[in-house]
């Protein structure tokens, strides 16, 4: 077993692993920083994922594949925008309800666009590119894993320098704070609210999108009904746990990713019992709703 | 002085159907400072915020240097010159002292915030008006008086001309009281004009030109404040003459009800409560007086069962240490607590589930709530205590003494034998504060004692049978002929100017 933790392989498949909890955890991170919790981020995801997928195979762009998933990525979280600011629907509600129509929507495009089948297997993703750093990633072990892997996980390292700036550097980092900490303060001094909420979860949305497109166009070659299993609502807990603080919501979506591929790897390489690995990211889903229901009480409290 | 500001026929009627304001009028003088005097619920933060465009009138024209305008957000109303510090402090606690200044109107360079600009620009600020601020300090960090201290900045950063302030003393201690009107009147003399709401009279010939009073939303007179005194003031202000002498009968202390032995409660560096002990009768209003921040807050927190100490402290009788709330409360204790918005009520619900919030869980059959009988009480307290709201309403709707009043009248239909009532009418009109007065004092006469801590000097002598003096965590004086203590006297044990051989 300590092999298998200390092979190059293993840091190679437990940041592939973590990459879409990362992105879900971005996007839950910034949402809460403007004061609206996005519980869909997990419908989301799987919306970017599946219209990643089919856009990708049928423009035969991946370029255009993953714009198309940050764009529904963003379009769900613009319902959100809808109901639980314009039309002030309960925040919560909302989220759940968005998270059904997901699940349903997605069976359902897959179905129309490919003749009643609930995955797009025969019509594969063009893949998001790996990129291979040369000279860095002949460096043992840590060299495969960090500079020879996928395109999105560069994005990914961009992104959190990018909502670092954001957060703490700019004017609209300082009104999404504003919003989410003392709402009233900023609408006192002119700074629109929703304007300000809907502008975070553009980004939220934006964020979901490539967490689903990683899944469907990097990970996995196509898409497939239920995918998403759960990462949404772990990168939700894994921003919680990191206490909206970028770099730790990074290190613990990192782990939580760990846990994913422990899950799947130890079925292979450790001959564990298969109904008991498969029970694992089910048990971390229910710890981590546990753990961002009790934080997010403590806020409030 | 020319004029500089004029409303006129403004009405407002909320969504809710009250009539906020009905056909007030109001107008500056350029360089004035200018108090709104009037009765919680007179409508003078409404007027204020119309001014301030954070409402919108039903009726009414404002004209700005002669000029008709439209102030349609406070947007706009920053743009014309308008600033405003509202009574419920508008701060992100979690930002920095610069951040809430320059918020909605960052100082950038480039794409990124430039804060050495705004720490600078906040810096002179403060330095112009003799304001003690660091401006890089978290605003949750700072102290009431300091927080506002940064609103006032916040203001001045978007260039105001015009200063509205919403009942800014009701937080401060007198000293800060004072530093905020040598403030003022820097601000005065730079140019600034102020509008003050205030309920306090002394204040008002202290500090202002001209004062607008208000009664049930209209505007009832505009005075020179050197053609009138208090008492004519007052009478403005309520209509009729305010009785400002509470009538009580003699004392009759009876047993002991609470008792604090050689209590501590430590603090950073100093203890906040020295070894302090003393009793309360029942019969008895014992004034817990001093300076904010001098232990009083510390000795109620103990006797309520809100912090550890050492030391014993007994309530009725019963030691306390490790009882619960609940368990004090049902010895026989109510408390009036300081801060009616956090503590004394849940904002979030009605007038009804507040007053039940205390012992719904003792009036059901069943299990389920014995709602008709609860009803009925609710609807007879609100009459009892004179309250102007449904039993429906949300709390939040209402005025400060409003509010007060259905604490009041919680807590006092318990049948306590002891009432410990923290700043019972601090920030609530002169009815209501003679209306609070006059049930304190019945229950005294029922015999139920009463701890009373109050920063006000007038409140102290016309209720207190006996006052003990807090100075530095420890007990400086008790007073029990107080009756034959000036004011003054009472000062100088506050300040700690002098104390008590006798006292500990
Ligand atoms: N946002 C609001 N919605 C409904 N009613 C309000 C609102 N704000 C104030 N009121 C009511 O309007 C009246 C005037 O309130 P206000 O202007 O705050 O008085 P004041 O500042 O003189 O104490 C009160 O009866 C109050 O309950
Ligand atoms: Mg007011």
């Amino acid at each position: 077993m300590l092999d298998w933790i200390f092979s190059e392989s293993f840091l190679m498949n437990v940041i592939a692993y973590a990459i879409p909890i990362v992105f879900a955890a971005y996007a839950s991170l910034i949402s809460n920083k403007a004061g609206i919790s996005a519980i869909n981020i997990e419908g989301a995801m799987s919306i970017a994922a599946v219209t990643g997928a089919l856009v990708s195979h049928y423009a035969n762009s991946w370029v255009i594949g993953l714009t198309a998933a940050v764009i529904a990525g963003i379009l769900m979280m613009m319902l959100l925008a809808l109901a639980a600011l314009k039309l002030r629907a309960d925040n919560f509600l909302s989220g759940i309800a968005l998270n059904t129509f997901a699940t349903g929507a997605c069976l359902l495009i897959v179905k129309v666009v490919l003749d009643g089948r609930t995955d797009s297997s025969t019509a594969p993703s063009v893949k998001v590119p790996n990129v291979d750093i040369p000279l860095l990633s002949d460096i043992p072990v840590i060299g495969k894993a960090i500079f020879g892997q996928n395109l999105l996980f560069f994005i990914a390292l961009i992104v959190l320098g990018l909502l670092i700036l954001l957060i703490n550097r700019t004017r609209l980092g300082v009104q999404i704070r504003t919003a989410g900490y003392h709402p009233e303060a900023g609408e006192s001094v002119g700074v629109s609210i929703r304007r300000t909420r809907t502008i975070a979860l553009i980004i939220c949305g934006a964020m979901a999108g490539l967490g689903g497109a990683y899944l469907s166009m990097a990970n996995l070659g196509y898409f497939s009904a239920g995918m998403v299993s759960g990462r949404g609502f772990i990168g939700i807990a894994a921003e919680a746990m990191g206490a909206g603080m970028p770099v730790k919501t990074t290190l613990f979506a990192l782990l939580f990713g760990a846990v994913d591929y422990f899950a799947v790897g130890g079925q292979t390489v450790l001959s564990f019992p298969y109904e008991l690995l498969n029970t694992l990211p089910y048990l971390m889903t229910l710890l981590a709703l546990t753990i961002y229901a009790a934080a997010h009480n403590k806020k409030k409290g | 002085m020319s004029e500089l500001l004029c409303m006129k026929g403004i009405t407002k009627r909320y969504g809710n159907g009250v009539l906020a304001n009905e056909d007030a009028s109001f107008s500056l003088r350029e360089g004035e400072i200018h108090a709104i005097a009037g009765e919680n619920g007179a409508g003078k933060s409404t007027l204020m915020k119309i001014l301030f465009g954070a409402e919108q009138p039903t009726e009414g024209t404002i004209s700005l240097r002669g000029k008709p305008v439209k102030i349609s957000s406070p947007r706009v109303a920053t743009e014309l010159g308008i600033g405003m510090v509202y009574q419920h402090f508008m701060l992100v606690d979690e930002l920095p002292v610069y951040l809430n200044v320059f918020l909605g109107v960052e100082k950038r360079k480039g794409l990124l915030l430039d804060k050495q600009a705004m720490i600078d620009a906040t810096r002179a600020l403060c330095e112009k008006y003799d304001m003690p601020v660091d401006p890089t300090a978290l605003c949750g960090d700072l102290p009431v008086g300091l927080r506002q201290k940064v609103e006032i900045l916040k203001v001045l950063a978007r260039e105001a001309k015009i200063i509205i302030l919403d009942e800014p003393t009701a937080v401060l201690t007198p000293q800060e009281t004072e530093q905020l009107f040598h403030q003022l009147r820097i601000l005065r003399d730079n140019k600034h004009t102020i509008v003050i709401i205030t309920h306090k009279l002394k204040e008002m010939k202290e500090l202002c030109d001209r004062i607008t009073i208000m009664r049930q939303g209209k505007t009832v007179g505009v005075v020179d404040v050197c053609d009138v005194d208090e008492q004519k003031l007052s009478e403005l202000m309520v209509g009729s003459t305010v009785r400002l002498k509470v009538e009580k009968a003699p004392v009759r202390a009876g047993e002991v009800v609470a008792e604090m032995k050689k209590v501590t409660v430590p603090g950073s560096g100093k203890p906040k409560l020295d070894s302090v002990s003393f009793v309360a009768r029942a019969g008895e209003i014992l004034c817990l007086a001093g300076v904010e921040g001098n232990g009083q807050q510390q000795a109620i927190e103990c006797l309520t069962g809100q912090i550890a100490y050492s030391g014993s402290v007994q309530v009725l009788g019963e030691e306390i240490l490790g009882k619960s709330i609940r368990k004090i409360r049902d010895l026989g204790m109510a408390h009036i607590p300081e801060d009616r918005m956090t503590m004394g009520t849940d904002q979030r619900a009605s007038l009804h589930e507040n007053l039940i919030s205390v012992d719904f869980d003792r009036n059901t059959r069943l299990g389920f709530l014995k709602s008709k009988h609860l009803k009925a009480r609710s609807e007879k307290q609100l009459k009892d205590f004179l309250v102007k709201g449904e039993r429906q309403t949300p709390i939040s709707m209402l005025s400060g003494g409003n509010m007060q009043k259905v604490v009041v009248a919680r807590e006092l239909s318990q049948q306590p034998r002891l009432v410990i009532a923290n700043q019972p009418t601090r920030g609530v009109d002169v009815g209501a504060i003679a209306f609070i007065h006059e049930k304190l004092v019945e229950l005294r006469d029922q015999g139920c004692g009463i701890i009373l801590v109050s920063a006000d000097m007038s409140e102290v002598f016309s209720l207190a049978d006996r006052i003990i003096v807090f100075h530095e965590g420890k007990i400086a004086a008790e007073i029990t002929d107080v009756e034959n203590t000036t004011e003054q006297q009472l000062g100088r044990y506050m300040l700690g100017v002098e104390r008590m051989e006798a006292a500990q």
